[in-house]
């Protein structure tokens, strides 16, 4: 007994062995080109140049070079070009070697993600306008960080969808713990959708005539619209400025719809109202393109991995909705979690590979207002880049390191 | 382990050179130190260390060399060998590793509660070999724990001595198996009957194994004639026993498969193989116990004996061995213990016995109390010399592994601890920890200075009755965190002078005045006397009372309002030393009230009804039904309050009546706005942290105080930086060192603390273990009196000129979990004991 116990227990500390080494060999993949990095690090106290060469750089801003080069100095980019005239700046290099891409940090157009797992969302009252997502973001998350190693740099945190109008979304950056914010109190979210209906918890409070609304699609229709026309009444300076402000056009409005008929009803009343809202979900969109068109929302998809045809809501999915879309010529992000995995299977069932690139990138940061600083790789914005082994879209090609404002992940990993 | 044998030939050589002289041995020291290098590593070498060596050789300023495991010499003088790593210990304790007489280590979560009616279960086939809890127990300098199969029934298994330390199988863990057999009477069913039937099992299972040993004996005899009568005298048996014993007739004796191997137990058992552990509780079990092990002569150790204090004598004559414990127990106490304690104790002659210390904690990591009960042990009156012999020797010799650990000696496994000062001052910090001579602990403690702890027993205390003035002197006075020389001068119930020096300089300072003639004055030598201690943040166990669950704004409610004073929690608070509470209200109402000052011991308990408002942002006051539900609402509305505008009320009230209770909710809040009451945070994850420090930053608040337990240590320096306090929950025994080290990461950041806790015992556990992890006393004994009472905004704690004359004279420093309150005052007259 007890010698096969000892067998049994060196088997198992052989693997725990093996496991550990893999984990050590890991991140000595890395430590190669991370070498002339830490020199850098060293020369902190002043300003740090790195010149990073790849063999093929998505800048997301006219066509890819190959091979390319990325001037970063102190967080930001400088240069980019198939060669960079250094210009006296004296610069580290680090050679990424063959086959290597690099390519903007992906940008996130809604998300729960950043939030705080507990009490997301105000579900005791219908419309908390004055909510602010950035007050509930968890820096130190880990799904926000997996998230990070899989690509994205900019998120936009948003309320949940369980108020008919639930707050303003925050834009973030997915390191450097909330010295990042890029935009602090932006879109509103509103759910024209079942969501806030459906579940609704705090329906049943005995010492209380209150009853939490809405119960019905037709009621968060109706809460939506009596708060757009209270918004209308009041005076400059009230609870309803931030509404106000979408109308205005001053603010952008995202309005979360996944079925064909909700598509329709916001755009009824955006007629209605005079707002150009962002539409976020849009799992049946491919039913309503006719309609899309027309109007030109731009879309931020939620698409989900293939492998189910019934998505929330119980809405009937087409994996080849963003294909569809761009074939109509609407403007679409693609958002959720593991951004560059989502592109791929977007490619695969028929989406141009040049839309599928800047639907994850250019497009979303558009869409949220920070395409000034993020989704490209140019002169003066963030250095937000992600270096791969290969082609971006193709399935066997892995990320190697995430840059956020000039930072690696594996600085980060140092610290 | 083949490297002992030629070792010990290694030193015989050695210490032969010795004899023949200088250049030699010189020669052969190196020789040696190659050869430690070679097998096992450099020898270590502990220096200029107090060495409690619980052996022969006493306690002594000397070395100990560590080689292959073992202690390869100890004593006053001892050469080191070359190459060894060398630990200068001046100012260091040195005891052996210190042993848990029963706990939970190793043991997978299934097998806490596994159990059955047979002694057959073995407590080594529930052992996980990757289990990381060793780290904790090491912390505390304890390098083998006893462990046993759980209590539930009358029989359990065997239990075994296991090791502390980075194992990776069962082999190496186990230092002993089938250690004893494990017995426990009343701990399931609560009635006498139930225990009279667990005795009556115990006795069965006894009488059997009996008789099938005096089987055995006449088979080897060969006398089947008297075998034969036998059986029929016990006709009455059960059939499984008369089952097999035929077998045993039948076939060879040697074939196991048809033993009973519960029998097979007890006979080892009646041989005295193999002792009883007994857990007991209960007069008539014990006294049933004590008989049993004198009727069949067998080995019998004790264990538990919370509720025996009736027959202390019939425990004095039998003279068995006991496990002692727990002496300290957070949390509810389970059925069998609860209204027992450990007190009787102190009254018998434990020196003559052989006693051991537990935590008898139900989980692995429940173990690092172990020091924590051995100061409660000397606190209730038991020697510390042997409180800790009971740790070590003690335990080694019942768990019969004494020729390997307990004592350090030559030869002896090199278990060791080694503290920053008195090793029974739960608030000293281990320095080393080594198990079979390899560091398995190690900190960065510098030994502490000898002035801030102990010496129990010198301590003067004051009379039952004092006179109407008189003056109290001392050489250790706690002012502002700081023990200096002191001297305070009571009038009438307050404090009319206090000056730095102590009595003898007084004396000479007082010879102009001529009423000092008349002014008694009490020398207390270095006694160390404090102001009446505070608990900054506190229900007293009266939570539910002082919550109010309709509404997340309860702004204008008073913790006091609801407060009783008579409550025996009250009452035992204010023996144990502590005079100011910070009243709080519940957690469970975002803005939950008013925060009040009270006084314990005297009739008109409120100071101030309104010191401070609690706000809560931690998960506690979030609720589905009703506004808030989220972190997002709860910033929402305590925004909303500082900001003047009232929360929406969802309780049906008539108009005026909401619009007049909003108005008085947000007066008490424009209070805190203000400054004229403090402002309480409740936060513990960091989200929650980060949105009281922006919320705190947004709406200028002077000075807030965070109350928190979570990871306050990561962000120390933003919660200094918005010059918060912080007042820290208890520290259980589950995750002692994390949160010990997340407070002193703030503490080293600037940031003040005082403590939360429900009673004295809390509050005083969570300074203690704070210090025993780095955290400087000053700031610790500081949170404890005028520093945490400023968190709160409680004015009036502390010993200065026309205060109220509370203090409290103590056997020694408070954040010795040993200490305990001499003399408790307050107005100037000692609080009666009882």
């Amino acid at each position: 007994m007890k010698r096969l116990r000892s067998i049994l227990n060196s088997a198992l500390a052989c693997s725990l062995g093996i496991a550990m080494v893999m984990a050590i060999a890991v991140p000595c993949t890395f430590a190669q080109d991370g070498e002339s990095k830490k020199k850098s690090k060293a020369k902190e106290s002043e300003s740090t140049a790195t010149l990073y060469k790849a063999s093929k750089v998505y800048t997301m801003d006219g066509d890819p070079l190959s091979p390319g080069q990325v001037l970063v100095v102190d967080g930001k980019i400088k240069a980019v070009s198939e060669s960079v005239d250094l210009g006296g700046i004296e610069a580290d290099s680090v050679d990424l070697g063959e086959n290597s891409v690099l390519m903007p940090g992906l940008v996130d157009a809604y998300s729960q993600t950043p939030l705080s797992s507990t009490g997301q969302d105000e579900i005791t009252s219908e419309v908390t306008l004055d909510f602010q997502a950035i007050h509930s973001i968890d820096w130190d998350k880990n799904s926000l960080r997996r998230q990070l190693q899989a690509g994205t740099t900019t998120v936009n945190a948003s309320p949940g969808t369980q108020n008919v109008l639930g707050g303003t979304a925050a834009v973030v950056k997915t390191m450097d713990h909330g010295e990042a914010v890029l935009v602090e109190d932006g879109a509103m979210v509103a759910a024209m959708c079942s969501d806030p209906a459906s579940r609704n918890f705090s329906r049943s409070r005995p010492d209380t005539i209150y009853v939490r609304q809405p119960t019905n699609r037709m009621g968060v229709v109706w809460i939506l619209r009596n708060t757009f026309n209270k918004a209308k009444r009041s005076s400059s300076q009230d609870d309803y400025t931030k509404l106000k402000e979408t109308v205005a056009d001053k603010r952008p409005l995202m309005m979360v719809s996944r079925m064909s008929y909700d598509i329709v009803t916001v755009g009824t009343l955006a007629d209605e109202f005079g707002f150009k809202p962002i539409l976020v979900g849009g799992d049946e969109a491919y039913k309503v393109k006719e309609e899309l068109i027309e109007r030109d929302y731009p879309l931020v998809l939620k698409y989900d991995n293939p492998g189910t045809t019934r998505g929330a809501e119980g809405s009937e999915l087409c994996w080849n909705n963003p294909g569809i879309l761009a074939e109509a010529g609407l403007t679409f992000a693609i958002a959720g979690d593991n951004l560059l995995e989502k592109a791929r299977f977007a490619r695969r069932f028929g989406l141009d590979a040049d839309v599928a690139m800047a639907s994850i990138t250019s497009t979303p940061a558009e869409i949220i207002g920070v395409s000034d600083r993020v989704g490209k790789i140019a002169a003066g914005y963030d250095a937000d880049l992600i270096a791969l082994s290969g082609e971006p879209l193709e399935l066997t090609t892995s990320i190697r390191w995430v840059m956020v404002n000039g930072k690696t992940t594996e600085d980060q990993k140092e610290n | 382990m083949q490297f002992p044998h030629r070792s010990r030939i290694a030193i015989i050589v050695f210490g032969l050179f010795l004899t023949l002289g200088g250049t030699s041995t010189a020669f052969e020291e190196e020789k040696e130190g190659e050869n430690k290098q070679d097998s096992n590593g450099p020898s270590i070498v502990l220096k200029n260390a107090t060495i409690h060596s619980m052996g022969s050789a006493g306690t002594f300023i000397g070395s100990i060399v560590i080689a292959d495991g073992e202690i390869a010499a100890i004593g006053e003088k001892v050469k080191s060998p070359k190459g060894a790593q060398v630990y200068d210990l001046k100012g260091f304790h040195v005891t052996p590793g210190l042993i848990e007489s029963r706990g939970k280590l190793w043991l997978t979560t299934q097998a806490l509660s596994e159990s059955n009616s047979k002694a057959e279960l073995k407590v080594v086939d529930a052992i996980d070999p990757w289990n990381e809890d060793w780290r904790e127990l090491a912390a505390q300098g304890i390098t083998s724990v006893y462990v046993q199969p759980n209590s539930v029934s009358a029989v359990g298994g065997m239990g075994a001595v296991l090791r502390v330390g980075p194992h990776g199988s069962v082999e190496e863990i186990v230092m002993k198996d089938d250690v004893a057999v494990q017995v426990s009477i009343g701990t399931r069913g609560r009635s006498s009957k139930d225990r009279y039937a667990q005795i009556q099992a115990l006795e069965k299972l006894l009488k059997s194994a009996q008789d099938k040993k005096k089987d055995d004996k006449d088979k080897d005899k060969k006398d089947e004639k008297d075998d034969k009568k036998e059986e029929s005298k016990d006709e009455d048996k059960d059939k499984d026993d008369a089952d097999k014993k035929k077998d045993d007739k039948d076939e060879d004796k040697d074939d196991d498969k048809k033993k009973d191997v519960t029998k097979e137990i007890f006979k080892r058992v009646l041989k005295r193989e193999i002792p009883l552990f007994v857990e007991v509780h209960h007069s008539d079990s014990l006294k049933r116990v004590i008989a049993l092990a004198k009727e069949f002569k067998i080995r019998v150790v004790l264990d538990g004996l919370t509720k025996v204090s009736s027959c202390c004598e019939d425990l004095e004559e039998s003279n068995l061995a006991m496990v002692l414990g727990p002496f300290f127990e957070p949390g509810t106490a389970p059925e069998y213990r609860k209204d027992g304690d450990l007190k009787w104790f102190a009254e018998i002659d434990s020196d003559e016995k052989l006693w051991t210390l537990s935590t008898f904690s139900g989980s692995a990591r429940g173990s690092q109390a172990l020091r924590i009960n051995a100061a409660h042990a000397v606190s209730h009156g038991i020697d510390s010399t042997e409180v800790l012999k009971a740790m070590t020797a003690n335990a080694a010799r019942m768990l019969g592994v004494a020729d390997h650990v307990g004592s350090l000696e030559e030869g002896k496994q090199a278990d060791i601890a080694v503290f920053a000062g008195d090793p029974m001052d739960s608030s000293t910090a281990t320095r080393l920890v080594l198990s079979h001579g390899k560091v398995i602990f190690e900190s960065e403690v510098t030994a502490s200075a000898a002035s801030d702890s102990s010496e129990i027993g010198n301590s003067v205390s004051l009379p039952d009755l004092l006179p109407e003035s008189y003056a109290v002197s001392t050489t250790r006075m706690l002012r502002n965190g700081k023990l200096a020389p002191g001297t305070l001068t009571i009038e009438d119930g307050k404090i009319v002078d206090v000056s730095d020096q102590s009595v003898s300089s007084l004396i000479v300072y007082n010879e102009g005045k001529k009423e000092a003639e008349d002014l008694q004055v009490f020398d207390l030598g270095d006694t160390i006397v404090t102001p009446g201690l505070v608990i900054a943040h506190s229900a007293l166990g009266q939570a539910a009372a002082i919550n109010d669950a309709t509404e997340s704004d309860a702004s204008h409610l008073r913790a006091v309002d609801a407060f009783d004073p008579t409550t025996k929690k009250a009452k035992e608070t204010l023996v144990a030393g502590f005079i100011h509470i910070g009243l709080a209200p519940g957690i469970s109402n975002t803005s939950s009230g008013a925060m009040g000052h009270v006084r314990l011991g005297v009739g008109d308990y409120v100071v101030s009804p309104t010191i401070a408002n609690q706000f809560v942002f931690s998960g506690s006051a979030r609720n589905a039904e009703r506004f808030p539900a989220s972190l997002n609402g709860q910033v929402r509305m305590i925004g909303d309050l500082f900001g003047g505008s009232p929360v929406d009320s969802r309780v049906y009230l008539s108009d005026a009546i909401a619009k007049s209770v909003s108005d008085e909710k947000l007066a008490c809040v424009k209070e805190v706005a203000d400054g004229k009451r403090k402002s309480i945070f409740l936060a513990n994850d960091k989200v929650e942290i980060r949105s009281v420090i922006a919320l705190a930053k947004k709406n200028g608040l002077s000075a807030p105080t965070l109350a928190s337990n979570g990871a306050v240590g990561d962000l120390a320096d933003k919660i200094a930086e918005s010059e918060m306090g912080l007042l820290v929950f208890p520290i259980g025994t589950t995750d002692l060192n994390r949160r010990s080290l997340q407070t002193k990461m703030a503490v080293n950041a600037g940031v003040p603390i005082g403590f939360v806790g429900d009673s004295a015992e809390q509050a005083r556990t969570t300074a203690s273990m704070l210090v025993s992890n780095g955290v400087p006393a000053e700031k610790v004994l500081s949170g404890l009196t005028e520093g945490g009472a400023a968190l709160v905004g409680m004015e009036d704690v502390g010993l200065k000129s026309g205060a109220r004359a509370d203090f409290v004279v103590w056997s020694a420093s408070p954040v010795n979990l040993a200490a305990k309150p001499l003399n408790v005052i307050v107005d100037g007259k000692p609080v009666s004991k009882k």
